[in-house]
């Protein structure tokens, strides 16, 4: 039965080629602009840290101006650290993994190598981080522990910039020049993305993982400063690398893995507890409600809007626009089935049942579907190509559909052109057999 | 003459039809109104004047292999060398590239008051730069004196110093001194004043969705603690690309061992800094355009289709003596009911979806000009879609009245 009505829904196709394409283009073109705004959103709001949301949390502290409070977040504290308190909590052995970072980056060469010196993007932090991030090692692994307090030379390379130095060579245990500084390769990394880049959207969400990491030791060794945002509001003096150090300047990531709910509790209160006796120091003087926040990636994610409103609005605005081609396909696919209507009558007349009219139709409608979602993809795919080429290397990690997007183009395409096709079908359905007969 | 009135009580018994044209053209004065509002908003955004040269502007980064403090004595000699590249207009030492989204801002404050609760107090991009800064940028000076060699402020510390002199924005200055001649008076940022001694008609600094974008703060410093020590270079536009090479080449020739980095136009800059509106923008305009087709093609086909449907009674009316003209004009006054009805559906749809896009995604409040000229558009649009299957019927035979009844 089914085949049949796929074989008559053909013939109907091919009976009227340009109603047929106006109504394929239309879904196509519906289906094309909504996944491609969809995609935009959904790959935005992914959280690569799904499955350690229960466990990871950004640490934001409110040192801020006692008199006003951090502008630009929801959560009107400043989303970064100063450095006297991420070294104040690095010492907390409440939490499983612990790492305090910052942008970096620094000329990198290997020493009587030919490659010439490459600026690499680089992350200051802990070692920790690589745990708690999931960061797959191709060789080594993170540098000692020790290199989180004190000066060590070491670093980890990325895999891309471990393949430009040496050749993707195992690496650990070679010499590389840092500005002028020699250190030791202890790891490099696996191919690694996170998109969007939870750990620092200050800098960009969209931003590329670093090329190196570093050890957060070095600060003083190297008198590190950051490459990303540095937000102060106290008028003090900094004369001194330490004064910077010690100042009211925030400019740290700061993330922690507590495992449960009790080591959840123990940090909260160790928290509250650093507030009271910096406050007994004269600093947390606002008089504000919250001093602190723990935020879950996903809620990091919101609370840095990481979905921006534009992209929000297209969604909504392209989801307007697919229902304009769906009610501009029902009004063709009206007419066409109105005009068949006397072979239905004919139909009926010799037995098909009301159902089985309408089956059909719905059936024809489908398979329009059909078509224009597979045309929908390639316009959605176009589209994402097309965004790419306007702002390069801007939504590049973005700009692509998964297979469950794939799945969800087709899936939409489907069920516009049916819920398109249900009214016509239904009218003609419908159809008084004698009244057609009569005329023939 | 119009015969709305059996026009109209044929589309009552069309009613499916009819309404589903109705709310086609609805939706698209909805969605293409505020579309077309929030085009507006960005392109007015990204036409707002930099203030530089912005055609003739490259800059880049030339990074020391070996960290070290910067020497003014290099720094002079390159500059020197870049001036006498034929083709190089100015070049200057800054610290942030204007419009590269990257920069650093502070509070100032007005006069020497510390601690006078009641001082202006506002936020303000601040670079330091050489004295040769505004003929490199481009920058229109309109009150004041230029930076003359002699401001040079060298420091070495630690921290923010600024030269003792200032160059200001003319926004900064309707800000800190409301009315007042703004040269010779003095701002403060920390416990440091500088005397304003020019102001130039405009810059939009490094972030131009700041709210406080156009609040620039220029002093002539040379700090030996820069990091990353950035060239801005000017040019003459047409040799923009060509100068780009020999520039990169004259730098590592005076200095093999550093890297150049960044090497990038302004005009790149100011596209990337503005990427999402541009993304918008073009999305929005490919929407309109698809929209505004898919609804003509939708027009046009059900106007053939009832056409095609009606062939038998416009033959008639034709036997019966209406001019072609008369027939034509039935069917675009019929448009014409049915584009008038979605008017005033489509205005308000127009307002709640606009209502809404104001209330959670804060966006501009609809123009009345951007709703009545999408109004204008509609009606033409459909008119025009219905226009060649009216001209079509027109040609119907008045035979076709006396065929098989």
């Amino acid at each position: 039965m089914f085949a049949y009505y796929f074989r008559l829904a053909w013939l109907s196709i091919r009976k009227t080629p340009m109603m047929s394409a106006l109504m394929v283009l239309a879904i196509a073109v519906g289906v094309g602009v909504a996944m491609t705004t969809l995609t935009l959103q959904y790959m935005m709001s992914k959280n690569p840290l799904a499955h350690k949301n229960e466990v990871l949390y950004s640490v934001q502290l409110d040192a801020w101006d006692p008199d006003q409070p951090a502008m630009n977040t929801t959560t009107h504290m400043p989303d970064l650290l100063t450095y006297q308190d991420a070294s104040a909590l690095l010492r907390s052995d409440i939490p499983l993994r612990q790492a305090a970072m910052h942008r970096f980056g620094g000329a990198v060469q290997v020493p009587d190598s030919e490659v010439p010196a490459h600026l690499a993007d680089a992350r200051v932090t802990g070692r920790d981080f690589f745990g708690m991030f999931d960061v797959p090692f191709l060789y080594g692994g993170p540098w000692s522990a020790s290199a989180d307090m004190e000066a060590v030379y070491q670093l980890v390379l990325g895999r891309a910039l471990n393949d430009r130095l040496f050749n993707g060579d195992n690496s650990v245990g070679r010499t590389l020049m840092l500005d002028g500084k020699a250190f030791t390769v202890v790891g490099v990394i696996d191919h690694w993305e996170l998109t969007p880049k939870v750990y620092d959207v200050t800098n960009g969400p969209l931003n590329d993982v670093e090329e190196l990491f570093m050890p957060f030791g070095l600060h003083r060794a190297l008198e590190i400063s950051t490459w990303g945002n540095t937000n102060g509001w106290s008028e003090e003096e900094q004369n001194s690398y330490e004064d910077f150090l010690n100042s009211e300047s925030t400019w740290l990531q700061y993330w922690v893995e507590l495992p449960d709910a009790e080591a959840r509790a123990r940090y909260q209160q160790f928290l509250a507890g650093y507030i009271e006796q910096q406050q007994a120091q004269d600093r947390f003087q606002n008089k504000r409600e919250h001093k602190y926040a723990l935020s879950t990636p996903e809620q990091w994610l919101a609370i840095n809007r990481v979905v921006s409103n534009d992209t929000k609005v297209l969604s909504l605005l392209s989801l307007a626009f697919l229902l304009v081609c769906v009610v501009n396909t029902v009004a063709l696919l009206l007419a066409k089935f109105l005009r068949k209507a006397p072979e239905a009558g004919v139909r009926r007349a010799l037995g098909a049942s009301r159902g089985a009219i309408f089956a059909q139709h719905l059936i024809e409608s489908g398979c329009i579907g059909l078509l224009g979602g597979a045309l929908g993809i390639g316009l959605a795919l176009l589209g994402l190509t097309g965004l790419d080429r306007l702002i390069p290397g801007q939504v590049d990690k973005v700009a692509q559909m998964d297979w469950l997007m794939l799945l969800a183009a087709v899936g939409l395409a489907i069920l516009a052109s049916l819920l398109a096709g249900l009214y016509p079908a239904w009218r003609i359905g419908r159809t008084n057999p004698a009244h057609y007969l009569k005329t023939q | 003459m119009w015969q709305t009135g059996p026009i109209l009580r044929a589309l009552w018994r069309n009613k499916a039809g009819a309404l589903l044209v109705i709310i086609q053209m609805a939706l698209t004065l909805a969605i293409v109104s505020n579309a077309l509002t929030i085009i507006d908003e960005r392109e007015t955004m990204m036409n707002r004047p930099t203030g530089m040269a912005d055609k003739e502007l490259f800059s880049l980064t030339a990074y020391p292999s070996v960290k070290a403090p910067l020497d003014k004595g290099k720094v002079a000699y390159d500059l020197d060398r870049l001036r006498q590249l034929p083709g190089v207009i100015e070049a200057t030492l800054i610290n942030q590239i204007p419009m590269s989204g990257s920069g650093s801002s502070s509070g100032f404050r007005i006069g020497e008051a510390e601690n006078d609760p009641d001082a202006q107090n506002t936020g303000a991009n601040i670079y330091h730069a050489s004295t040769t800064v505004l003929s490199a940028l481009g920058l229109k000076l309109t009150k004041g004196r230029d930076f003359q060699p002699s401001d040079l402020y060298v420091w070495g510390g630690m921290g923010q110093a600024d030269a003792p002199v200032a160059i200001i924005s003319q926004r900064l200055a309707n800000e800190l001194y409301p009315d007042q001649d703004p040269i010779g008076k003095t701002i403060t940022r920390g416990n440091g004043q500088m005397e304003i001694i020019g102001v130039v008609e405009t810059m939009l600094g490094a972030w131009p969705e700041w709210s406080r974008a156009g609040n620039v703060v220029i002093t002539p410093t040379f700090s030996t603690n820069t990091l990353l020590p950035r060239y801005l270079i000017r040019v003459q536009a047409d040799r923009k690309a060509e100068l780009m090479e020999q520039v990169r080449d004259l730098l590592l020739e005076i200095d093999p061992n550093r890297v150049i980095l960044s090497m990038r136009t302004t005009e790149e800059y100011i596209h990337r800094v503005y990427s999402r509106d541009i993304l918008m923008v073009a999305l929005l305009k490919v929407c309109i355009a698809i929209l505004a087709l898919i609804t003509a093609l939708g027009i046009t086909g059900l106007t053939v289709f009832w056409v095609n449907q009606r062939r038998k009674q416009v033959g008639t009316r034709r036997a019966l003596g209406a001019t072609k003209a008369a027939v034509v004009r039935h069917f675009l006054v019929e448009n014409g009911l049915l584009c008038g009805v979605a008017m005033v559906v489509g205005t308000g749809l127009a307002l709640a979806l606009n209502g809404l896009l104001v209330q959670h995604y804060q966006l501009p409040p609809l123009p009345l000009p951007y709703l009545l000229g999408s109004l204008a558009a509609l009606v033409v649009l459909g008119q025009l879609s219905a226009l060649a299957p009216a001209l079509k019927a027109a040609q119907i035979s008045p035979a076709t009245a006396t065929r098989s009844v």
